[in-house]
């Protein structure tokens, strides 16, 4: 079978798919293609920009690349003329609002994206935070490899919040809110017996792993917000217990419900009681509560780890 | 010795594994054969203590079985989305520091800077494979290990388990395919109903499979005749 061939066959499944909605789908197809019409006649360089974004997403996310490298020859010329010619209805718009210098860059630049490599498959892949360096905690760095972009993004608010006065104490404590987040899913059973340690002892490297990664991520903030802003270091007084028992009351609140079978960690009523960190009339009932926990979590934890210490 | 006496385990009401007994010797590979639903995934997560006895006992030289001295492999493997294999490898480097997860990232060419909740479940077989072998304990509980590997993979695999049994470690595994029990074991156990059906040696193997192919063709012809 052709290459051809097998396009207009997957055309031909395309359009069965698509059905009696086709019209529904040309006429949004069209209303993109007026849209790009409009943008092209007041900022042809944005049209064109949208234009490359569009042929750079479609690289990047296909996935018969593979394919055409091991079954066609000279696969990038061949990868490089549909560039050309999926470029030239957008050149074409252009090309109608006199924007002629920007329709042939478009037509010239679009084949070169075929010389990019190809995207290697799998959504994890590339340089990532490795576990040694986040204590060898798997719910820190399943997290952080689950929510990069939060991370990063987590990063800047504590960042720019620190510049101001009063907010950057308040805001670390947001972030171990959400560092409290991680603890959420339970593990697999096998990675909860790995360090072969009994349920006292598990429960205590749980919590120097979080106190360790939350505290060494939020210590330059802290001090910055601190050296920054020395009238409001008193914060740091409230802060620092705070955020350490928090993070104390999400692990033992989700080991005191662990159970392997179950995906969810915590119940909905261990979720409440974290409101008592947030909203100070009701911190001494979360502090009971995190001591139930903490003998609930003992206990359930021996079901599964009673031969160990 | 493992010795297994008169082992009961029963769950949601029924009787999975019925007084079952079997005493299986060290530094040996045991083969574990039966059909879906025999008992054999059920034996050896009594063996690891995910299940618990209703009666019966398991033993190792006299003292129970104890889970520092065992690793496992699960038949279903979960793995915590959002690790990469490197992540899993380095962990268990981690709390076994003299393992190393080299060889097995070559032999099994491990795409370990992705992330294993998107890995093919031959992929992930062969990770939880590594990081089984690697732990490097006593006894090694093996349940369906050939289960959606490539053919390569599973010479590999049984290549492993021999050798596990020539450095003097216990291995226990299961399969529901005789040919792939047939070049490992040392010895077989066929379980049927939650009870031993019976032993084989190594010099019986020919036999066995000429009585388990009996039972089957009986089963078979039974399902028919009733219809």
């Amino acid at each position: 079978m052709s290459l051809w061939t097998l396009y207009a066959k997957l055309a031909g499944r395309w359009l069965r798919t698509v059905g009696r909605f086709l019209p529904l789908v040309a006429l949004f197809a069209s209303g993109i293609g007026w849209l790009l019409y409009v943008i092209a006649g007041y900022a042809p360089a944005a049209a064109t920009a949208a234009a490359m974004l569009f042929l750079l997403r479609l690289h990047r996310s296909r996935r018969d690349l593979h394919f055409i490298r091991l079954h066609l020859h000279r696969p990038r010329i061949r990868l490089g003329t549909e560039y050309f010619a999926l470029s030239l209805l957008p050149a074409a718009l252009l090309a109608l609002q006199e924007a002629w210098p920007w329709a042939v860059a478009l037509v010239a630049t679009a084949p070169l994206i075929a010389l990019l490599p190809e995207p290697r498959s799998g959504a994890g892949r590339g340089k990532r935070l490795s576990i040694g360096l986040l204590g060898h905690s798997p719910e820190w760095t399943a997290g952080i490899h689950r929510h990069p972009v939060v991370a990063v993004l987590l990063l800047l608010f504590v960042a720019g919040c620190c510049l101001l006065p009063y907010f950057g104490f308040p805001a670390l404590y947001l972030a171990a809110l959400c560092c409290a987040g991680l603890y959420e899913d339970n593990e697999p059973l096998q990675l909860l017996l790995l360090p072969e340690q009994g349920s006292s002892r598990l429960l205590r490297t749980k919590i120097a792993e979080a106190w360790r990664n939350y505290f060494l991520a939020a210590s330059p903030f802290a001090l910055a917000a601190g050296l920054l802003h020395p009238e409001t270091a008193w914060l740091a007084a409230l802060w620092g217990p705070l955020a350490a028992l928090m993070l104390v009351y999400c692990i033992v609140a989700k080991y005191a419900h662990y159970d392997p079978a179950a995906r969810g960690g915590s119940s909905t009523a261990a979720q409440l009681g974290l409101v008592g960190f947030l909203f100070p009339p009701l911190l001494p009932v979360s502090l009971c509560l995190l001591i139930r926990y903490a003998v609930q979590a003992e206990s359930n934890l021996d079901r599964y780890l009673y031969d160990y210490d | 010795m493992i010795t297994i006496d008169t082992l009961t385990v029963r769950a949601g009401g029924r009787t999975i594994l019925d007084r079952l007994t079997m005493h299986l010797s060290e530094g040996r590979i045991h083969g574990i054969a039966g059909i879906n639903g025999a008992g054999k995934t059920t034996l050896l997560n009594a063996l690891y203590g995910f299940m618990p006895a209703a009666s019966g006992s398991i033993s190792r030289n006299g003292r129970p079985l104890r889970r520092r001295e065992t690793a496992y492999l699960e038949s279903e493997q979960f793995f915590y989305s959002g690790m990469t294999g490197r992540d899993y490898l380095d962990l268990i480097r981690h709390y076994h520091p003299s393992s190393d997860p080299t060889p097995y990232v070559r032999l099994f060419a491990l795409p370990i800077d992705e992330e294993v909740s998107l890995w093919s479940t031959g992929m992930k077989q062969k990770l939880a494979l590594a990081a089984a072998f690697m732990q490097e304990k006593e006894v090694l509980l093996l349940d369906e290990p050939f289960n959606g590997l490539d053919m390569e993979a599973v010479y590999a695999a049984q290549r492993m388990i021999a050798a596990a049994g020539r450095a003097g470690r216990t291995v226990l595994v299961t399969s529901h395919i005789f040919p792939t029990l047939e070049a490992v074991a040392d010895d077989l156990f066929v379980i049927d109903g939650g009870s031993v059906a019976g032993r084989y040696d190594r010099s019986e193997f020919p036999r066995a499979a000429r009585e388990l192919e009996v039972f089957f063709r009986r089963r078979y012809e039974a399902a028919f005749a009733e219809k």
